[in-house]
C-alpha cells in the first residue's frame, strides 16, 4: 500500500550521507524526505509530517540538538535518530534527554539502523491499526448518530430502543452539547412516526411576544403584523414528533398553555375561537435542574411532572472518557470524507490532550475541535500541535519532552463559568441599559439574560 | 555507542570532513554488499575498498595527535 508508507526525514550538511541513507531507507519501505538542515529546515518542520528523522549533530548554523528540539517542538510524534562521526557522552546524554530514540555514530551500523526503522515501522503499522480498529468499533457502536461504547451509553440506547414505540411525551436532560437533539430524533425514528415530521425549535431563540404564535400559529389578521394565517409548530409536528429545546426558558404563561396542549391534544390558533385536534409526540430538553426551577417557582410543577413520565438522562462527556477515542475516530473518519483528506487518524499525542480535556461543551466542542484539526492538517495523522491548536491553545506547546503537552491541556479550556454580576452591570452600563443589546453582546437570549440578572438581584 | 576516545576539538573541522567521507564510502560499500550476490567477483572487490576504508578511518586517531 503505497500511501501508508512511512517518511523518514533525512538531515545531514553532506549530500554523500544523504543519498546513502536515502537508498537505505528506501530499501526498509519508507518514503525519504532529504535536507541540509539550517533555519530554512526549522521554518519548514511544523508542515513537513515526518514519523522519523535522522538528523547530524554537527552541522553549521543550526546545530543537530537544535533540529532535535525544533522536531519536538513541531511534532513529538515523530522519532529522531542522531548521528555523528564524532559520538562524545555529552552529547548523547543531552539526545537522550531530549527524547531521541538512538544516537549513532558513522560509519553507520546498519543493522542498527535497521532495526530502529524496523521499530518505528512496526509502531506506526500498530497504531494505524489500532485506529482502523477503532473507527470499525466506533460504527459498530454507533446508534442513531451517537457513539458510545461506555457501559452508561449502551444502557441509554437500550432505553431509547424500548421506550422509543410507546412514549408520548419525554424529557431529555444533559449538558449542552450532550446530543439532547439526537436522543429526541432517534425516539422519533424508532418510533412508529419515523414517516411523519420531526419538528424541532429551539424555546431561547423564540422572541417572548411570538411564542404563542410560533407553537400554535394564528389566524389572519390575529395581530399587527399577521397578514396571513399560519400554522404553528404543533400543526406542523401534527402525526409526528415536536421537538422543544431549552424548555426551561419558556414563561410560565406559555408553560399552562403547553401543558394544555399535552394533556388534551387541542391547539387555539392565536385569534381564533375554535381548537383543532393534534396528535403530537413532544420531547422536551433541557440543560437546567427543572426540578430545582420547579422549587424556585420558576417552571410549573404540574408541566414538569407530565414531561418527565419519561426522562432520559445524557452523561457529560467527562464522564464517559472511554467514549473519546471512538467518537474522535468516527468524527475524523467524517471530516475527512467531507473535505477529502486521507487523515486515519491522530498520534498517541494528540489522543492523550484529547482524552484529558475538560470538554466543558462536551461531543459538541469535542467534534467541533476534530472539525478544526482536520481543516488544519496535510498529513495522515492529526499531530500533538494541530490538536492543541484547535483546541484554542493559544500558547504553543512549550514542548521539551514529549509527554509534557498533556499538562497543558488543564488551561486551555477552563470550563465556562456562569456571567458574574461585575461582568452583567458593565455590559448594562455600556449598552445603556438596553437588555436586548446587552443579550446580544453576551451571546445569550434575552430570558436567558433577564434570569440572570435575577439570580444577580439586578433586575 | 561508541564513545571516540578522541573527542573533537575546534580546531579538527578537517578531521571531521575527512571521517565523514569514509563514512560515505563505507556506507555505500555496505549496500553494495547487500545488493551483489556473495558468489559475484564484485563482491570481494567491494569487500576491498571497504576495507581500506576502513584501515583509513582507523588512522584517524593518530592523525589528529600528529595535527595537534
Amino acid at each position: 500500500m503505497a500511501d501508508t508508507r512511512p517518511t523518514l526525514l533525512v538531515v545531514d550538511d553532506e549530500p554523500g550521507i544523504i543519498a546513502m541513507v536515502e537508498r537505505f531507507a528506501r530499501i526498509q519501505g519508507f518514503d525519504v524526505i532529504a535536507h541540509a538542515g539550517g533555519r530554512q529546515l526549522v521554518a519548514e518542520l511544523p508542515t513537513m509530517n515526518c514519523d522519523v528523522a535522522l538528523v547530524d549533530l554537527r552541522m553549521p548554523e543550526v546545530s543537530g540538538l537544535d533540529v532535535l528540539r525544533a522536531i519536538r517542538d513541531a511534532d513529538p510524534a515523530c522519532q529522531v535518530i542522531l548521528m555523528t562521526a564524532h559520538a562524545s557522552v555529552e552529547s548523547a546524554i543531552e539526545a537522550v534527554k531530549l527524547g531521541a530514540l538512538d544516537y549513532l555514530s558513522k560509519p553507520f551500523d546498519f543493522e542498527r539502523l535497521g532495526e530502529l526503522l524496523t521499530n518505528v515501522r512496526e509502531g506506526l503499522e500498530r497504531r494505524r491499526r489500532l485506529l482502523t480498529a477503532d473507527r470499525e468499533l466506533a460504527s459498530r457502536f454507533q446508534f442513531c448518530g451517537m457513539v458510545g461504547r461506555s457501559p452508561v451509553m449502551q444502557e441509554l440506547f437500550d432505553i431509547i430502543r424500548r421506550l422509543a414505540p410507546h412514549v408520548r411525551t419525554a424529557l431529555v436532560t444533559g449538558e449542552t452539547g450532550t446530543g439532547k437533539e439526537l436522543v429526541a430524533r432517534a425516539l422519533h425514528k424508532l418510533g412508529g412516526r419515523r414517516d411523519k415530521r420531526f419538528v424541532a425549535s429551539n424555546c431561547s431563540a423564540i422572541v417572548e411576544s411570538l411564542f404563542e404564535s410560533e407553537l400554535f400559529g394564528h389566524t389572519r389578521g390575529a395581530f399587527t403584523g399577521a397578514s396571513e394565517a399560519k400554522p404553528g409548530m404543533f400543526e406542523l409536528a401534527d402525526g409526528g414528533t415536536l421537538f422543544l429545546d431549552e424548555i426551561g426558558e419558556l414563561p410560565l404563561v406559555m408553560q399552562a398553555k403547553l401543558l394544555r396542549v399535552v394533556e388534551y391534544g387541542e391547539v387555539q390558533r392565536v385569534g381564533a375561537t375554535d381548537t383543532r385536534r393534534v396528535d403530537v409526540r413532544v420531547i422536551a430538553a433541557t440543560n437546567r435542574d427543572l426540578r430545582e426551577e420547579v422549587r424556585l417557582g420558576r417552571f410549573r410543577q404540574d408541566l414538569y411532572y407530565r414531561l418527565n413520565i419519561v426522562e432520559i438522562a445524557l452523561p457529560p462527556l467527562r464522564d464517559r472518557r472511554e467514549d473519546i477515542s471512538y467518537l474522535a475516530a468516527a468524527f475524523i473518519q467524517d471530516f475527512a470524507a467531507r473535505f477529502g483528506k486521507s487523515i486515519v487518524g491522530m498520534s498517541p499525542g494528540a489522543e492523550r490532550l484529547l482524552s484529558n480535556a475538560p470538554w466543558p461543551g462536551n461531543v459538541r466542542e469535542l467534534r467541533n475541535t476534530l472539525e478544526r484539526a482536520c481543516m488544519l492538517t496535510d498529513g495522515r495523522m492529526l499531530s500533538e500541535r494541530e490538536v492543541l491548536s484547535a483546541l484554542g491553545g493559544a500558547a504553543r506547546p512549550a514542548v521539551a519532552a514529549p509527554a509534557t503537552a498533556s499538562a497543558q491541556v488543564a488551561r486551555i479550556a477552563p470550563p465556562p463559568r456562569d456571567l458574574d454580576r461585575s461582568q452583567l452591570e458593565e455590559v448594562l452600563q455600556r449598552v445603556g441599559g438596553n437588555k436586548s443589546a446587552a443579550a446580544r453582546e453576551l451571546g445569550v437570549s434575552r430570558r436567558a439574560l433577564y434570569r440572570r440578572l435575577e439570580n444577580h438581584g439586578l433586575h | 555507542m561508541a564513545a571516540d576516545p578522541h573527542p573533537p576539538t575546534e580546531e579538527s573541522p578537517l578531521l571531521h570532513q575527512f571521517k565523514n567521507h569514509l563514512a560515505i564510502v563505507v556506507g555505500f560499500c555496505d549496500l553494495l554488499l547487500h545488493e551483489i550476490a556473495d558468489a559475484d567477483p564484485k563482491h570481494a572487490d567491494v569487500a576491498e575498498m571497504r576495507k581500506a576504508a576502513e584501515a583509513a578511518m582507523a588512522l584517524l586517531p593518530e592523525l589528529s595527535r600528529r595535527l595537534r
